[in-house]
């Protein structure tokens, strides 16, 4: 079944393609999620929320634009309500060290999509939606200024710091690896 | 430098495109359980707009049949009592109205005239005989009457041979029953009526012989059923057709036997016309009273209500800008149940066994109370310190040993606003419903409107720009000074204490059609309630 078929099923809530869009996107969703959400167990629940958000809403669904995006612009937007809800009961608090070093072709090469968003999962939670919602969603800081209503200056910041100090525990990771071998 | 930035961040975006992570087989599993849960949600919703849209129309088809219906049935119910006295109390006088009197009457005088004039003169009237002064002037009102109900049963009453009008007269009862006969059928607008009985006071001989009560036939069809009308015409049909047989048999025997003298010619005339006459009265037989006859006329009594109800309360936002729907996402994620009451007065007429009204006066109070959070802004302390780090260079093998000496400290932090809200409605419900009645218990369904008169509000409000605005300040408060009406509808089940009193537990729901807030503010909120009414109803 083509993924338009899907779809168009789905838009008349047939369960069986429901299914069938969940297996197709449930990893590649819950990996966003947990881009987000450091716990699995939350990044689950908001995959589920996601799902049925996809379900109730797929029959707004026009072609438009590409389906996968249109998911992944849901599933980006309910992990923030979810954050949302959590930044109100702490605080986050973190140290990090300021590098403008360049991590080399060859270290990158060497690592995993899994130890990335890994290493994105220990970034503190400002830093980490930002970092995600930029470098890996696309969104301009004007556009994350407006999602997360926070000015545009702090978005560059938060997304620098967070890019140093990503690149910092990739050098880090590579250095642990190194001294193992 | 730039480009190396960007490549990282490609290479990130290239790594992490197709990354999948396995999920758990609850995750579906609670998909599934969720998904059922609103399917029987959304089923309720259609169901619940089902309910109300057949509610309605049930109440203007009631409504209507009802104004309908009033009419006919009070007629039938009057004629009745005319059918039921004439064996009894039917004077068998005929009078002759004196018509200058008469003109100077007004119309309901005038045939109070007819009644005394018979009652007080029996003496006189035994000398007047059935005359057969033209009644042409009532033959064709009434003609016309019977044209404008698709119906030409009776002409050939009116039209009938003495061509005069009768109708019974009781001595005690008659022409009040015979006023509201005729003022009851509202097809016959006031000038016909007020036509008929100046023809009748003027025009014709009152004939009291009740075998030929031709006026009331002449007005009974007009608020006979079409399936009655036929079977009358089909009866009337058949009696004339034999009359009409009859009639020539008699008149062969006359010819045959060659008696020629007047006597006998006078006596198979009025013999025809009293076969013709026997006829017309079994035709009179009101065939469309018979469901009436015989039952027992329901008496609608009034009922007093005096209700309770704790309520859950929802609410439903809608932003017409992004800036608003913005708002309604954080506030969603904020804002928990809603907890609402009402205290409601209300007045039953239940008009018949099972169907009833109710009206009243409601007082009610809701609480918005939640804090949402509207700004989320990392600051940043910086710390004196040094940290000393050792490392192995991956590229080159050296040992790198660094040193920082700032470190930021980075705090990210959100700051929220608190709306607390008491919401007041007053407001007057008028609802519909119908009543299935067991031993001691009932249970019924209501529907209806409610209209509410006042809606204040006190307390602080979050508005969309994340600024708190006390709402007692006309100029920043958002909501309308009427909620506007409601659709209403519930379960109502009642429990017999004793002759006069009833428990009543009612289950019920309402839904305020339009925004409580302005058109202009740009988060626009519908409300609904469901709560459970407790109380006690006293009949009067």
């Amino acid at each position: 079944m083509t993924e338009a078929e899907i779809i168009y099923n789905c838009q008349k809530q047939q369960a069986a393609s429901q299914k069938l869009l969940y297996d197709t996107y449930a990893g590649k969703m819950l990996s966003v999620c947990m881009r987000y959400i450091n716990d699995k167990a939350e990044a689950e629940d908001v995959l589920q929320e996601g799902f049925m958000k996809i379900f109730a809403n797929i029959i707004h669904f026009r072609n438009e634009g590409a389906f996968e995006g249109w998911m992944r612009r849901i599933f980006v937007n309910t992990a923030l309500s979810a954050l949302r809800v959590k930044q109100l009961k702490f605080s986050d608090t973190n140290d990090h060290h300021q590098n403008h070093s360049q991590v080399a072709p060859s270290v990158l090469a060497k690592i995993g999509a899994q130890e990335i968003v890994e290493m994105i999962s220990t970034l503190p939670k400002g830093y980490r939606v930002v970092f995600n919602l930029f470098a890996i969603e696309g969104y301009s800081h004007k556009e994350i200024a407006e999602m997360l209503n926070i000015t545009e200056s702090t978005s560059r910041t938060q997304f620098l710091k967070a890019r140093n100090a990503l690149k910092e525990k990739f050098i880090s990771k590579q250095i642990m690896k190194v001294t193992h071998e | 430098m730039n480009n190396g930035e960007n490549n990282f961040e490609e290479f990130l975006r290239s790594k992490l495109e197709d990354h999948t992570i396995e999920v758990s087989d609850s995750v579906w599993a609670g998909i599934e359980k969720k998904r059922k849960k609103r399917e029987v949600f959304i089923w309720f919703k259609h169901c619940f707009n089902l309910f109300i849209a057949l509610d309605i129309l049930i109440f203007c088809g009631f409504t209507t049949f009802s104004m309908l219906k009033k009419n006919e049935v009070q007629a039938a119910h009057q004629l009745h009592a005319i059918f039921k006295n004439k064996h009894v109390e039917t004077s068998t006088k005929t009078v002759v109205v004196n018509e200058e009197a008469a003109q100077k009457l007004s119309t309901i005088d005038k045939i109070k005239k007819h009644i005394s004039t018979n009652n007080n003169e029996n003496s006189n009237s035994e000398n007047s005989s059935p005359t057969t002064k033209l009644s042409k002037p009532l033959a064709l009102k009434t003609t016309a009457l019977q044209t404008k109900a698709n119906t030409a049963v009776t002409t050939k009453t009116i039209a009938s041979e003495n061509n005069v009008a009768t109708y019974p007269i009781h001595k005690n009862t008659t022409n009040k029953a015979i006023e509201k006969l005729l003022f009851a059928f509202t097809s016959i607008k006031p000038h016909d009526v007020n036509a008929i009985l100046f023809d009748l006071n003027n025009d014709i001989q009152i004939n009291d012989r009740i075998e030929n009560p031709v006026f009331l036939n002449a007005t009974l069809v007009l608020s006979k059923s079409k399936k009655v009308l036929k079977a009358e015409q089909k009866a009337l049909a058949k009696a004339q057709k034999e009359s009409a047989k009859q009639i020539e048999s008699n008149i062969v025997k006359v010819e045959n036997s060659n008696q020629k003298n007047n006597t006998a010619q006078e006596n198979t005339m009025k013999s025809a016309a009293s076969i013709e006459a026997t006829a017309m009265n079994s035709e009179a037989t009101p065939i469309a009273f018979d469901t009436v006859y015989g039952q027992k006329k329901f008496k609608g009594y009034i009922a007093f209500d005096a209700l309770l109800s704790p309520e859950f309360a929802w609410r439903r936002l809608n932003g017409i800008n992004e800036k608003a729907q913005n708002y309604i996402s954080r506030r969603d994620s904020a804002e928990s149940l809603r907890l609402a009451y009402s205290a409601l007065m209300r007045i039953n007429l239940f008009v018949t066994k099972n169907i009833f009204i109710h009206t009243g006066i409601s007082f009610s109070q809701r609480q918005e109370k939640f804090s949402i959070a509207y700004k989320w802004e990392s600051h940043e302390d910086y710390i004196d310190s040094t940290k000393f780090v050792t490392y192995i260079d991956p590229f080159e093998g050296n040992i790198i040993y660094k040193t920082y000496d700032t470190l930021d400290y980075v705090t990210t932090h959100k700051d929220t606003i608190t709306h607390d809200v008491r919401m007041t409605f007053i407001a007057i419900p008028a609802m519909i419903g119908y009543k299935w009645l067991g031993k001691r218990s009932g249970i019924a369904l209501q529907a209806g409107v409610i209209c509410n008169l006042l809606f204040k509000q006190k307390g602080t409000i979050a508005d969309y720009n994340y600024s708190a605005n006390d709402v007692s300040n006309n100029n920043k408060n958002p909501f309308k000074k009427r909620a506007g009406l409601s659709l209403a509808a519930g379960i109502s089940t009642n429990y017999r204490l004793n002759d006069k009193l009833d428990l009543l537990i009612e289950p019920h729901s309402s839904y305020i059609l339009k925004s409580i807030t302005n058109a202009d503010y740009p988060v626009q909120q519908k409300l609904f309630t469901y709560g459970l009414n407790i109380g006690l109803r006293l009949k009067l």
